[in-house]
């Protein structure tokens, strides 16, 4: 018999713990040192105590972008919590041709977010297709600054958001709908539940599971969010659209003050963390009822 | 309450199945029916036609004199009790009981009188504000029969609601089902494949192979006077014993079963009963003997009145023993015997004892009759009771 020796499953763990340790905990703990100092980009900096997080209290600028982040969150994840569900009850019916527009609602997920914000930047221009259409329909007079008017900026970026979340959520719904025990509507049918009755005694209940789940997913992108911000208006006008992620990436990168960025991450970190606690805290509860 | 007539109803699928053909059956106001068959022969897709939850493809279904073939459950007026249960994980047993009171929009005190009173019936008084989850598989299933009875509707519709239940569960729950819609009185369907439910619980049952009603008759009736080969093969158990055999003339008297070496005379009481094994004097019939009617013979029987073989498994159950013969007979391999068997491996052992003549019969005794496993046995046959049909098309040969 081969003797145990005490580092075996170490070696085993050792190829994770490697790459874990380079390219998250390390990042982790470096930000941590580095919010406490005030180092920039190109040269390291001198400790500075917690002087960075005073700065970020007194920095109205930090409040404009937290108060953009948590309102685009509050905006996009009702949205993708209640949305792509109607739309998996929709496609989870056994109707020919159906498969197709399963995939036709996927497709936003695969494509790159690059692209999608671009495509929509036009379209959302005020010469662009969408400003079109309405004007066409009557809906509006005037062409709109879809990304131009500091007050529709970031209602834009939001509905960009959810329509391109909506695919990817919808297959989580779908997984989720197909657990359904079809006895369950067919009891609530004989109980003389209607179609509309029946989502709400049976479908809504049985997939809470689930919107806790796309709840949590979506509210933790949403506060992250970058790529959407940064190529459709760029955080402005007038910084009427920039989010937490993107004045990091501002100080960090264009301001270069790292140490500064990093105590701002580091707040990023904590409120990411309230959401999963929170998420995981809602599962247990309904768990023991 | 009301009746519940299925008028030659069909029910074909997109893709062409029949899954029942020209249904014709009468159910009377109060009567308890169940509708017993092999899977996949059509009685659970009858029940659902009924409830609404399948549409009716042709024919016409009326249930209390109205026609419902398109009506939506709702408007249907029945209960139905789901061999899952089928009750909402996230309402208590009280809501999940009053769900469809409330949805018909009666007062609340009113429907709460009704959930206790129900409760009360059922043994669920102190478990009406627990979630399903909770309770045990019978309680479950007893707040789904309590969700039925609530409703006071004009018929209890019933897919298999006690297979998921264990064996003593559900010899308990069988007779309370039985006992409480004798109480009420509700028109009742209930489907089961298992047959000891259908001969125990209902006024009447109906069986059904492929799609196809094949006889529908008080339980006794049908055990005693079987219409056809898969009737008889289906209903009892253990089941009848079938055997293919030539009929010979017996010149001065009744004709002769040839069962290998030996004969069996059939006596006059079966002739009278089954005249038409006349016709087939010369050829082959099917004959029938239930395990039952079979005794251990003394002197007084008489010559032509017996089958040997030699002890293959003694089985003792306590109350009766039952010993399985290998006899000389050959066994029945028709179509009716493979949907009755319901079980392909057990019909393939069939055809192979076919092939090679002789197959096993059980006979049932008094417990005091012990037989060692390989003794020779001499068993007395009550042939005044065996049961004859025609090998074609599997009638009885009445």
């Amino acid at each position: 018999m081969i003797g145990r020796r005490w580092y075996t499953p170490w070696l085993f763990l050792l190829p994770s713990l490697v790459l874990l340790g380079v390219f998250y905990w390390w990042p982790v703990l470096n930000t941590g040192i580095l919010s406490m100092t005030d180092a920039h980009t190109l040269r390291g900096g001198e400790f500075v105590g917690l002087e960075n997080f005073r700065r970020m209290v007194d920095d109205a600028f930090f409040w404009n972008a937290l108060e953009n982040s948590l309102l685009f969150t509050v905006g996009v994840v009702p949205a993708l919590v209640v949305l792509p569900l109607l739309l998996a009850v929709l496609v989870n019916t056994k109707l020919p041709g159906i498969a197709f527009f399963r995939t036709v609602f996927f497709s936003p997920v695969i494509a790159s977010m690059v692209v999608v914000a671009l495509i929509w930047s036009w379209m959302l221009r005020t010469d662009g297709l969408v400003n079109y259409v309405l004007q066409r329909l009557q809906i509006i007079n005037e062409p709109l600054g879809w990304l131009s008017d500091p007050s529709l900026a970031l209602i834009s970026v939001i509905v960009v958001t959810v329509w391109k979340g909506l695919g990817y959520y919808m297959v989580i719904y779908l997984a989720g709908l197909q657990n359904i025990p079809d006895d369950l509507y067919e009891a609530a049918s004989v109980d003389g539940a209607g179609p509309i009755r029946r989502f709400w005694t049976v479908t809504v209940p049985m997939m809470r599971p689930s919107m806790v789940l796309v709840g949590t997913l979506s509210a933790i992108n949403a506060i992250k969010v970058f790529t959407e911000v940064f190529v459709l208006t760029g955080g402005g006008p007038f910084r009427s659209s920039e989010t937490l992620v993107l004045y990091i990436y501002e100080r960090g990168f264009e301001g270069l003050e790292m140490g500064y960025a990093s105590a701002m991450s580091l707040s990023l970190f904590v409120l990411v963390l309230l959401f999963s606690l929170a998420s995981q805290w809602i599962t247990r509860r309904r768990a023991a009822l | 309450m009301a009746n519940v007539v299925f008028d030659n109803v069909w029910k074909i699928y997109p893709d062409g199945t029949e899954a029942v053909k020209e249904l014709d059956l009468e159910i009377e106001d109060g009567e308890f029916v169940i509708l017993v068959g092999p899977s996949g022969c059509g009685k659970s897709t009858a029940l659902r036609m009924v409830a609404g939850l399948e549409d009716i493809s042709r024919g016409e279904l009326r249930i209390g004199e109205k026609v419902v073939n398109d009506l939506t459950p709702k408007e249907r007026d029945i209960a139905m009790v789901f061999q899952s249960y089928a009750l909402y994980p996230h309402m208590s047993v009280r809501d999940n009981m009053g769900f469809a009171l409330k949805l018909a929009k009666i007062d609340k005190d009113e429907i709460n009188r009704r959930v206790e009173e129900a409760a009360e019936i059922l043994d669920l008084t102190e478990f009406l504000d627990r979630k399903p989850k909770a309770l045990s598989g019978g309680q479950r299933q007893r707040v789904a029969m309590g969700r039925a009875i609530v409703r006071n509707p004009q018929a209890f519709l019933m897919d298999e609601p006690l297979s998921n239940l264990d064996a003593k569960l559900r010899v308990q729950m069988r007779s309370e089902i039985a006992q409480l819609q004798q109480n009420l009185g509700v028109t009742t369907i209930y489907v089961t494949h298992d047959q000891v439910e259908a001969m125990t619980m209902g006024d009447r049952v109906a069986v059904l192979k492929k799609g196809v009603l094949q006889q529908a008759e008080a339980p006794q009736r049908l055990y005693d006077k079987p219409d056809n080969l898969f009737v008889a093969g289906f209903i009892g158990s253990p089941s009848m014993n079938l055997m293919e055999a030539d009929l010979e003339s017996n010149p001065g008297g009744n004709p002769i079963l040839r069962v290998g070496e030996q004969t069996l005379e059939v006596p006059e009481e079966a002739m009278a009963e089954y005249p038409r094994v006349r016709d087939k004097v010369g050829g082959k019939v099917a004959a029938g003997i239930r395990p039952e009617h079979s005794f251990i013979p003394d002197a007084s029987t008489p010559e032509g009145g017996t089958l040997r073989g030699d002890v293959r498994l003694v089985e003792a159950l306590g109350s009766e023993v039952l010993v399985h013969v290998a006899t000389q007979a050959s066994p029945v391999v028709t179509e009716d015997m493979r949907e009755a068997v319901d079980d392909e491996e057990a019909f393939a052992r069939m055809e192979e004892s076919g092939a090679t003549g002789g197959m096993d019969m059980t006979f049932r005794f008094d417990p005091s009759f012990t037989p060692k496993v390989g003794d020779t046995l001499e068993v007395g046959v009550q042939r005044h009771r065996m049961h004859f049909f025609d090998l074609d098309d599997g009638q009885a040969l009445r």
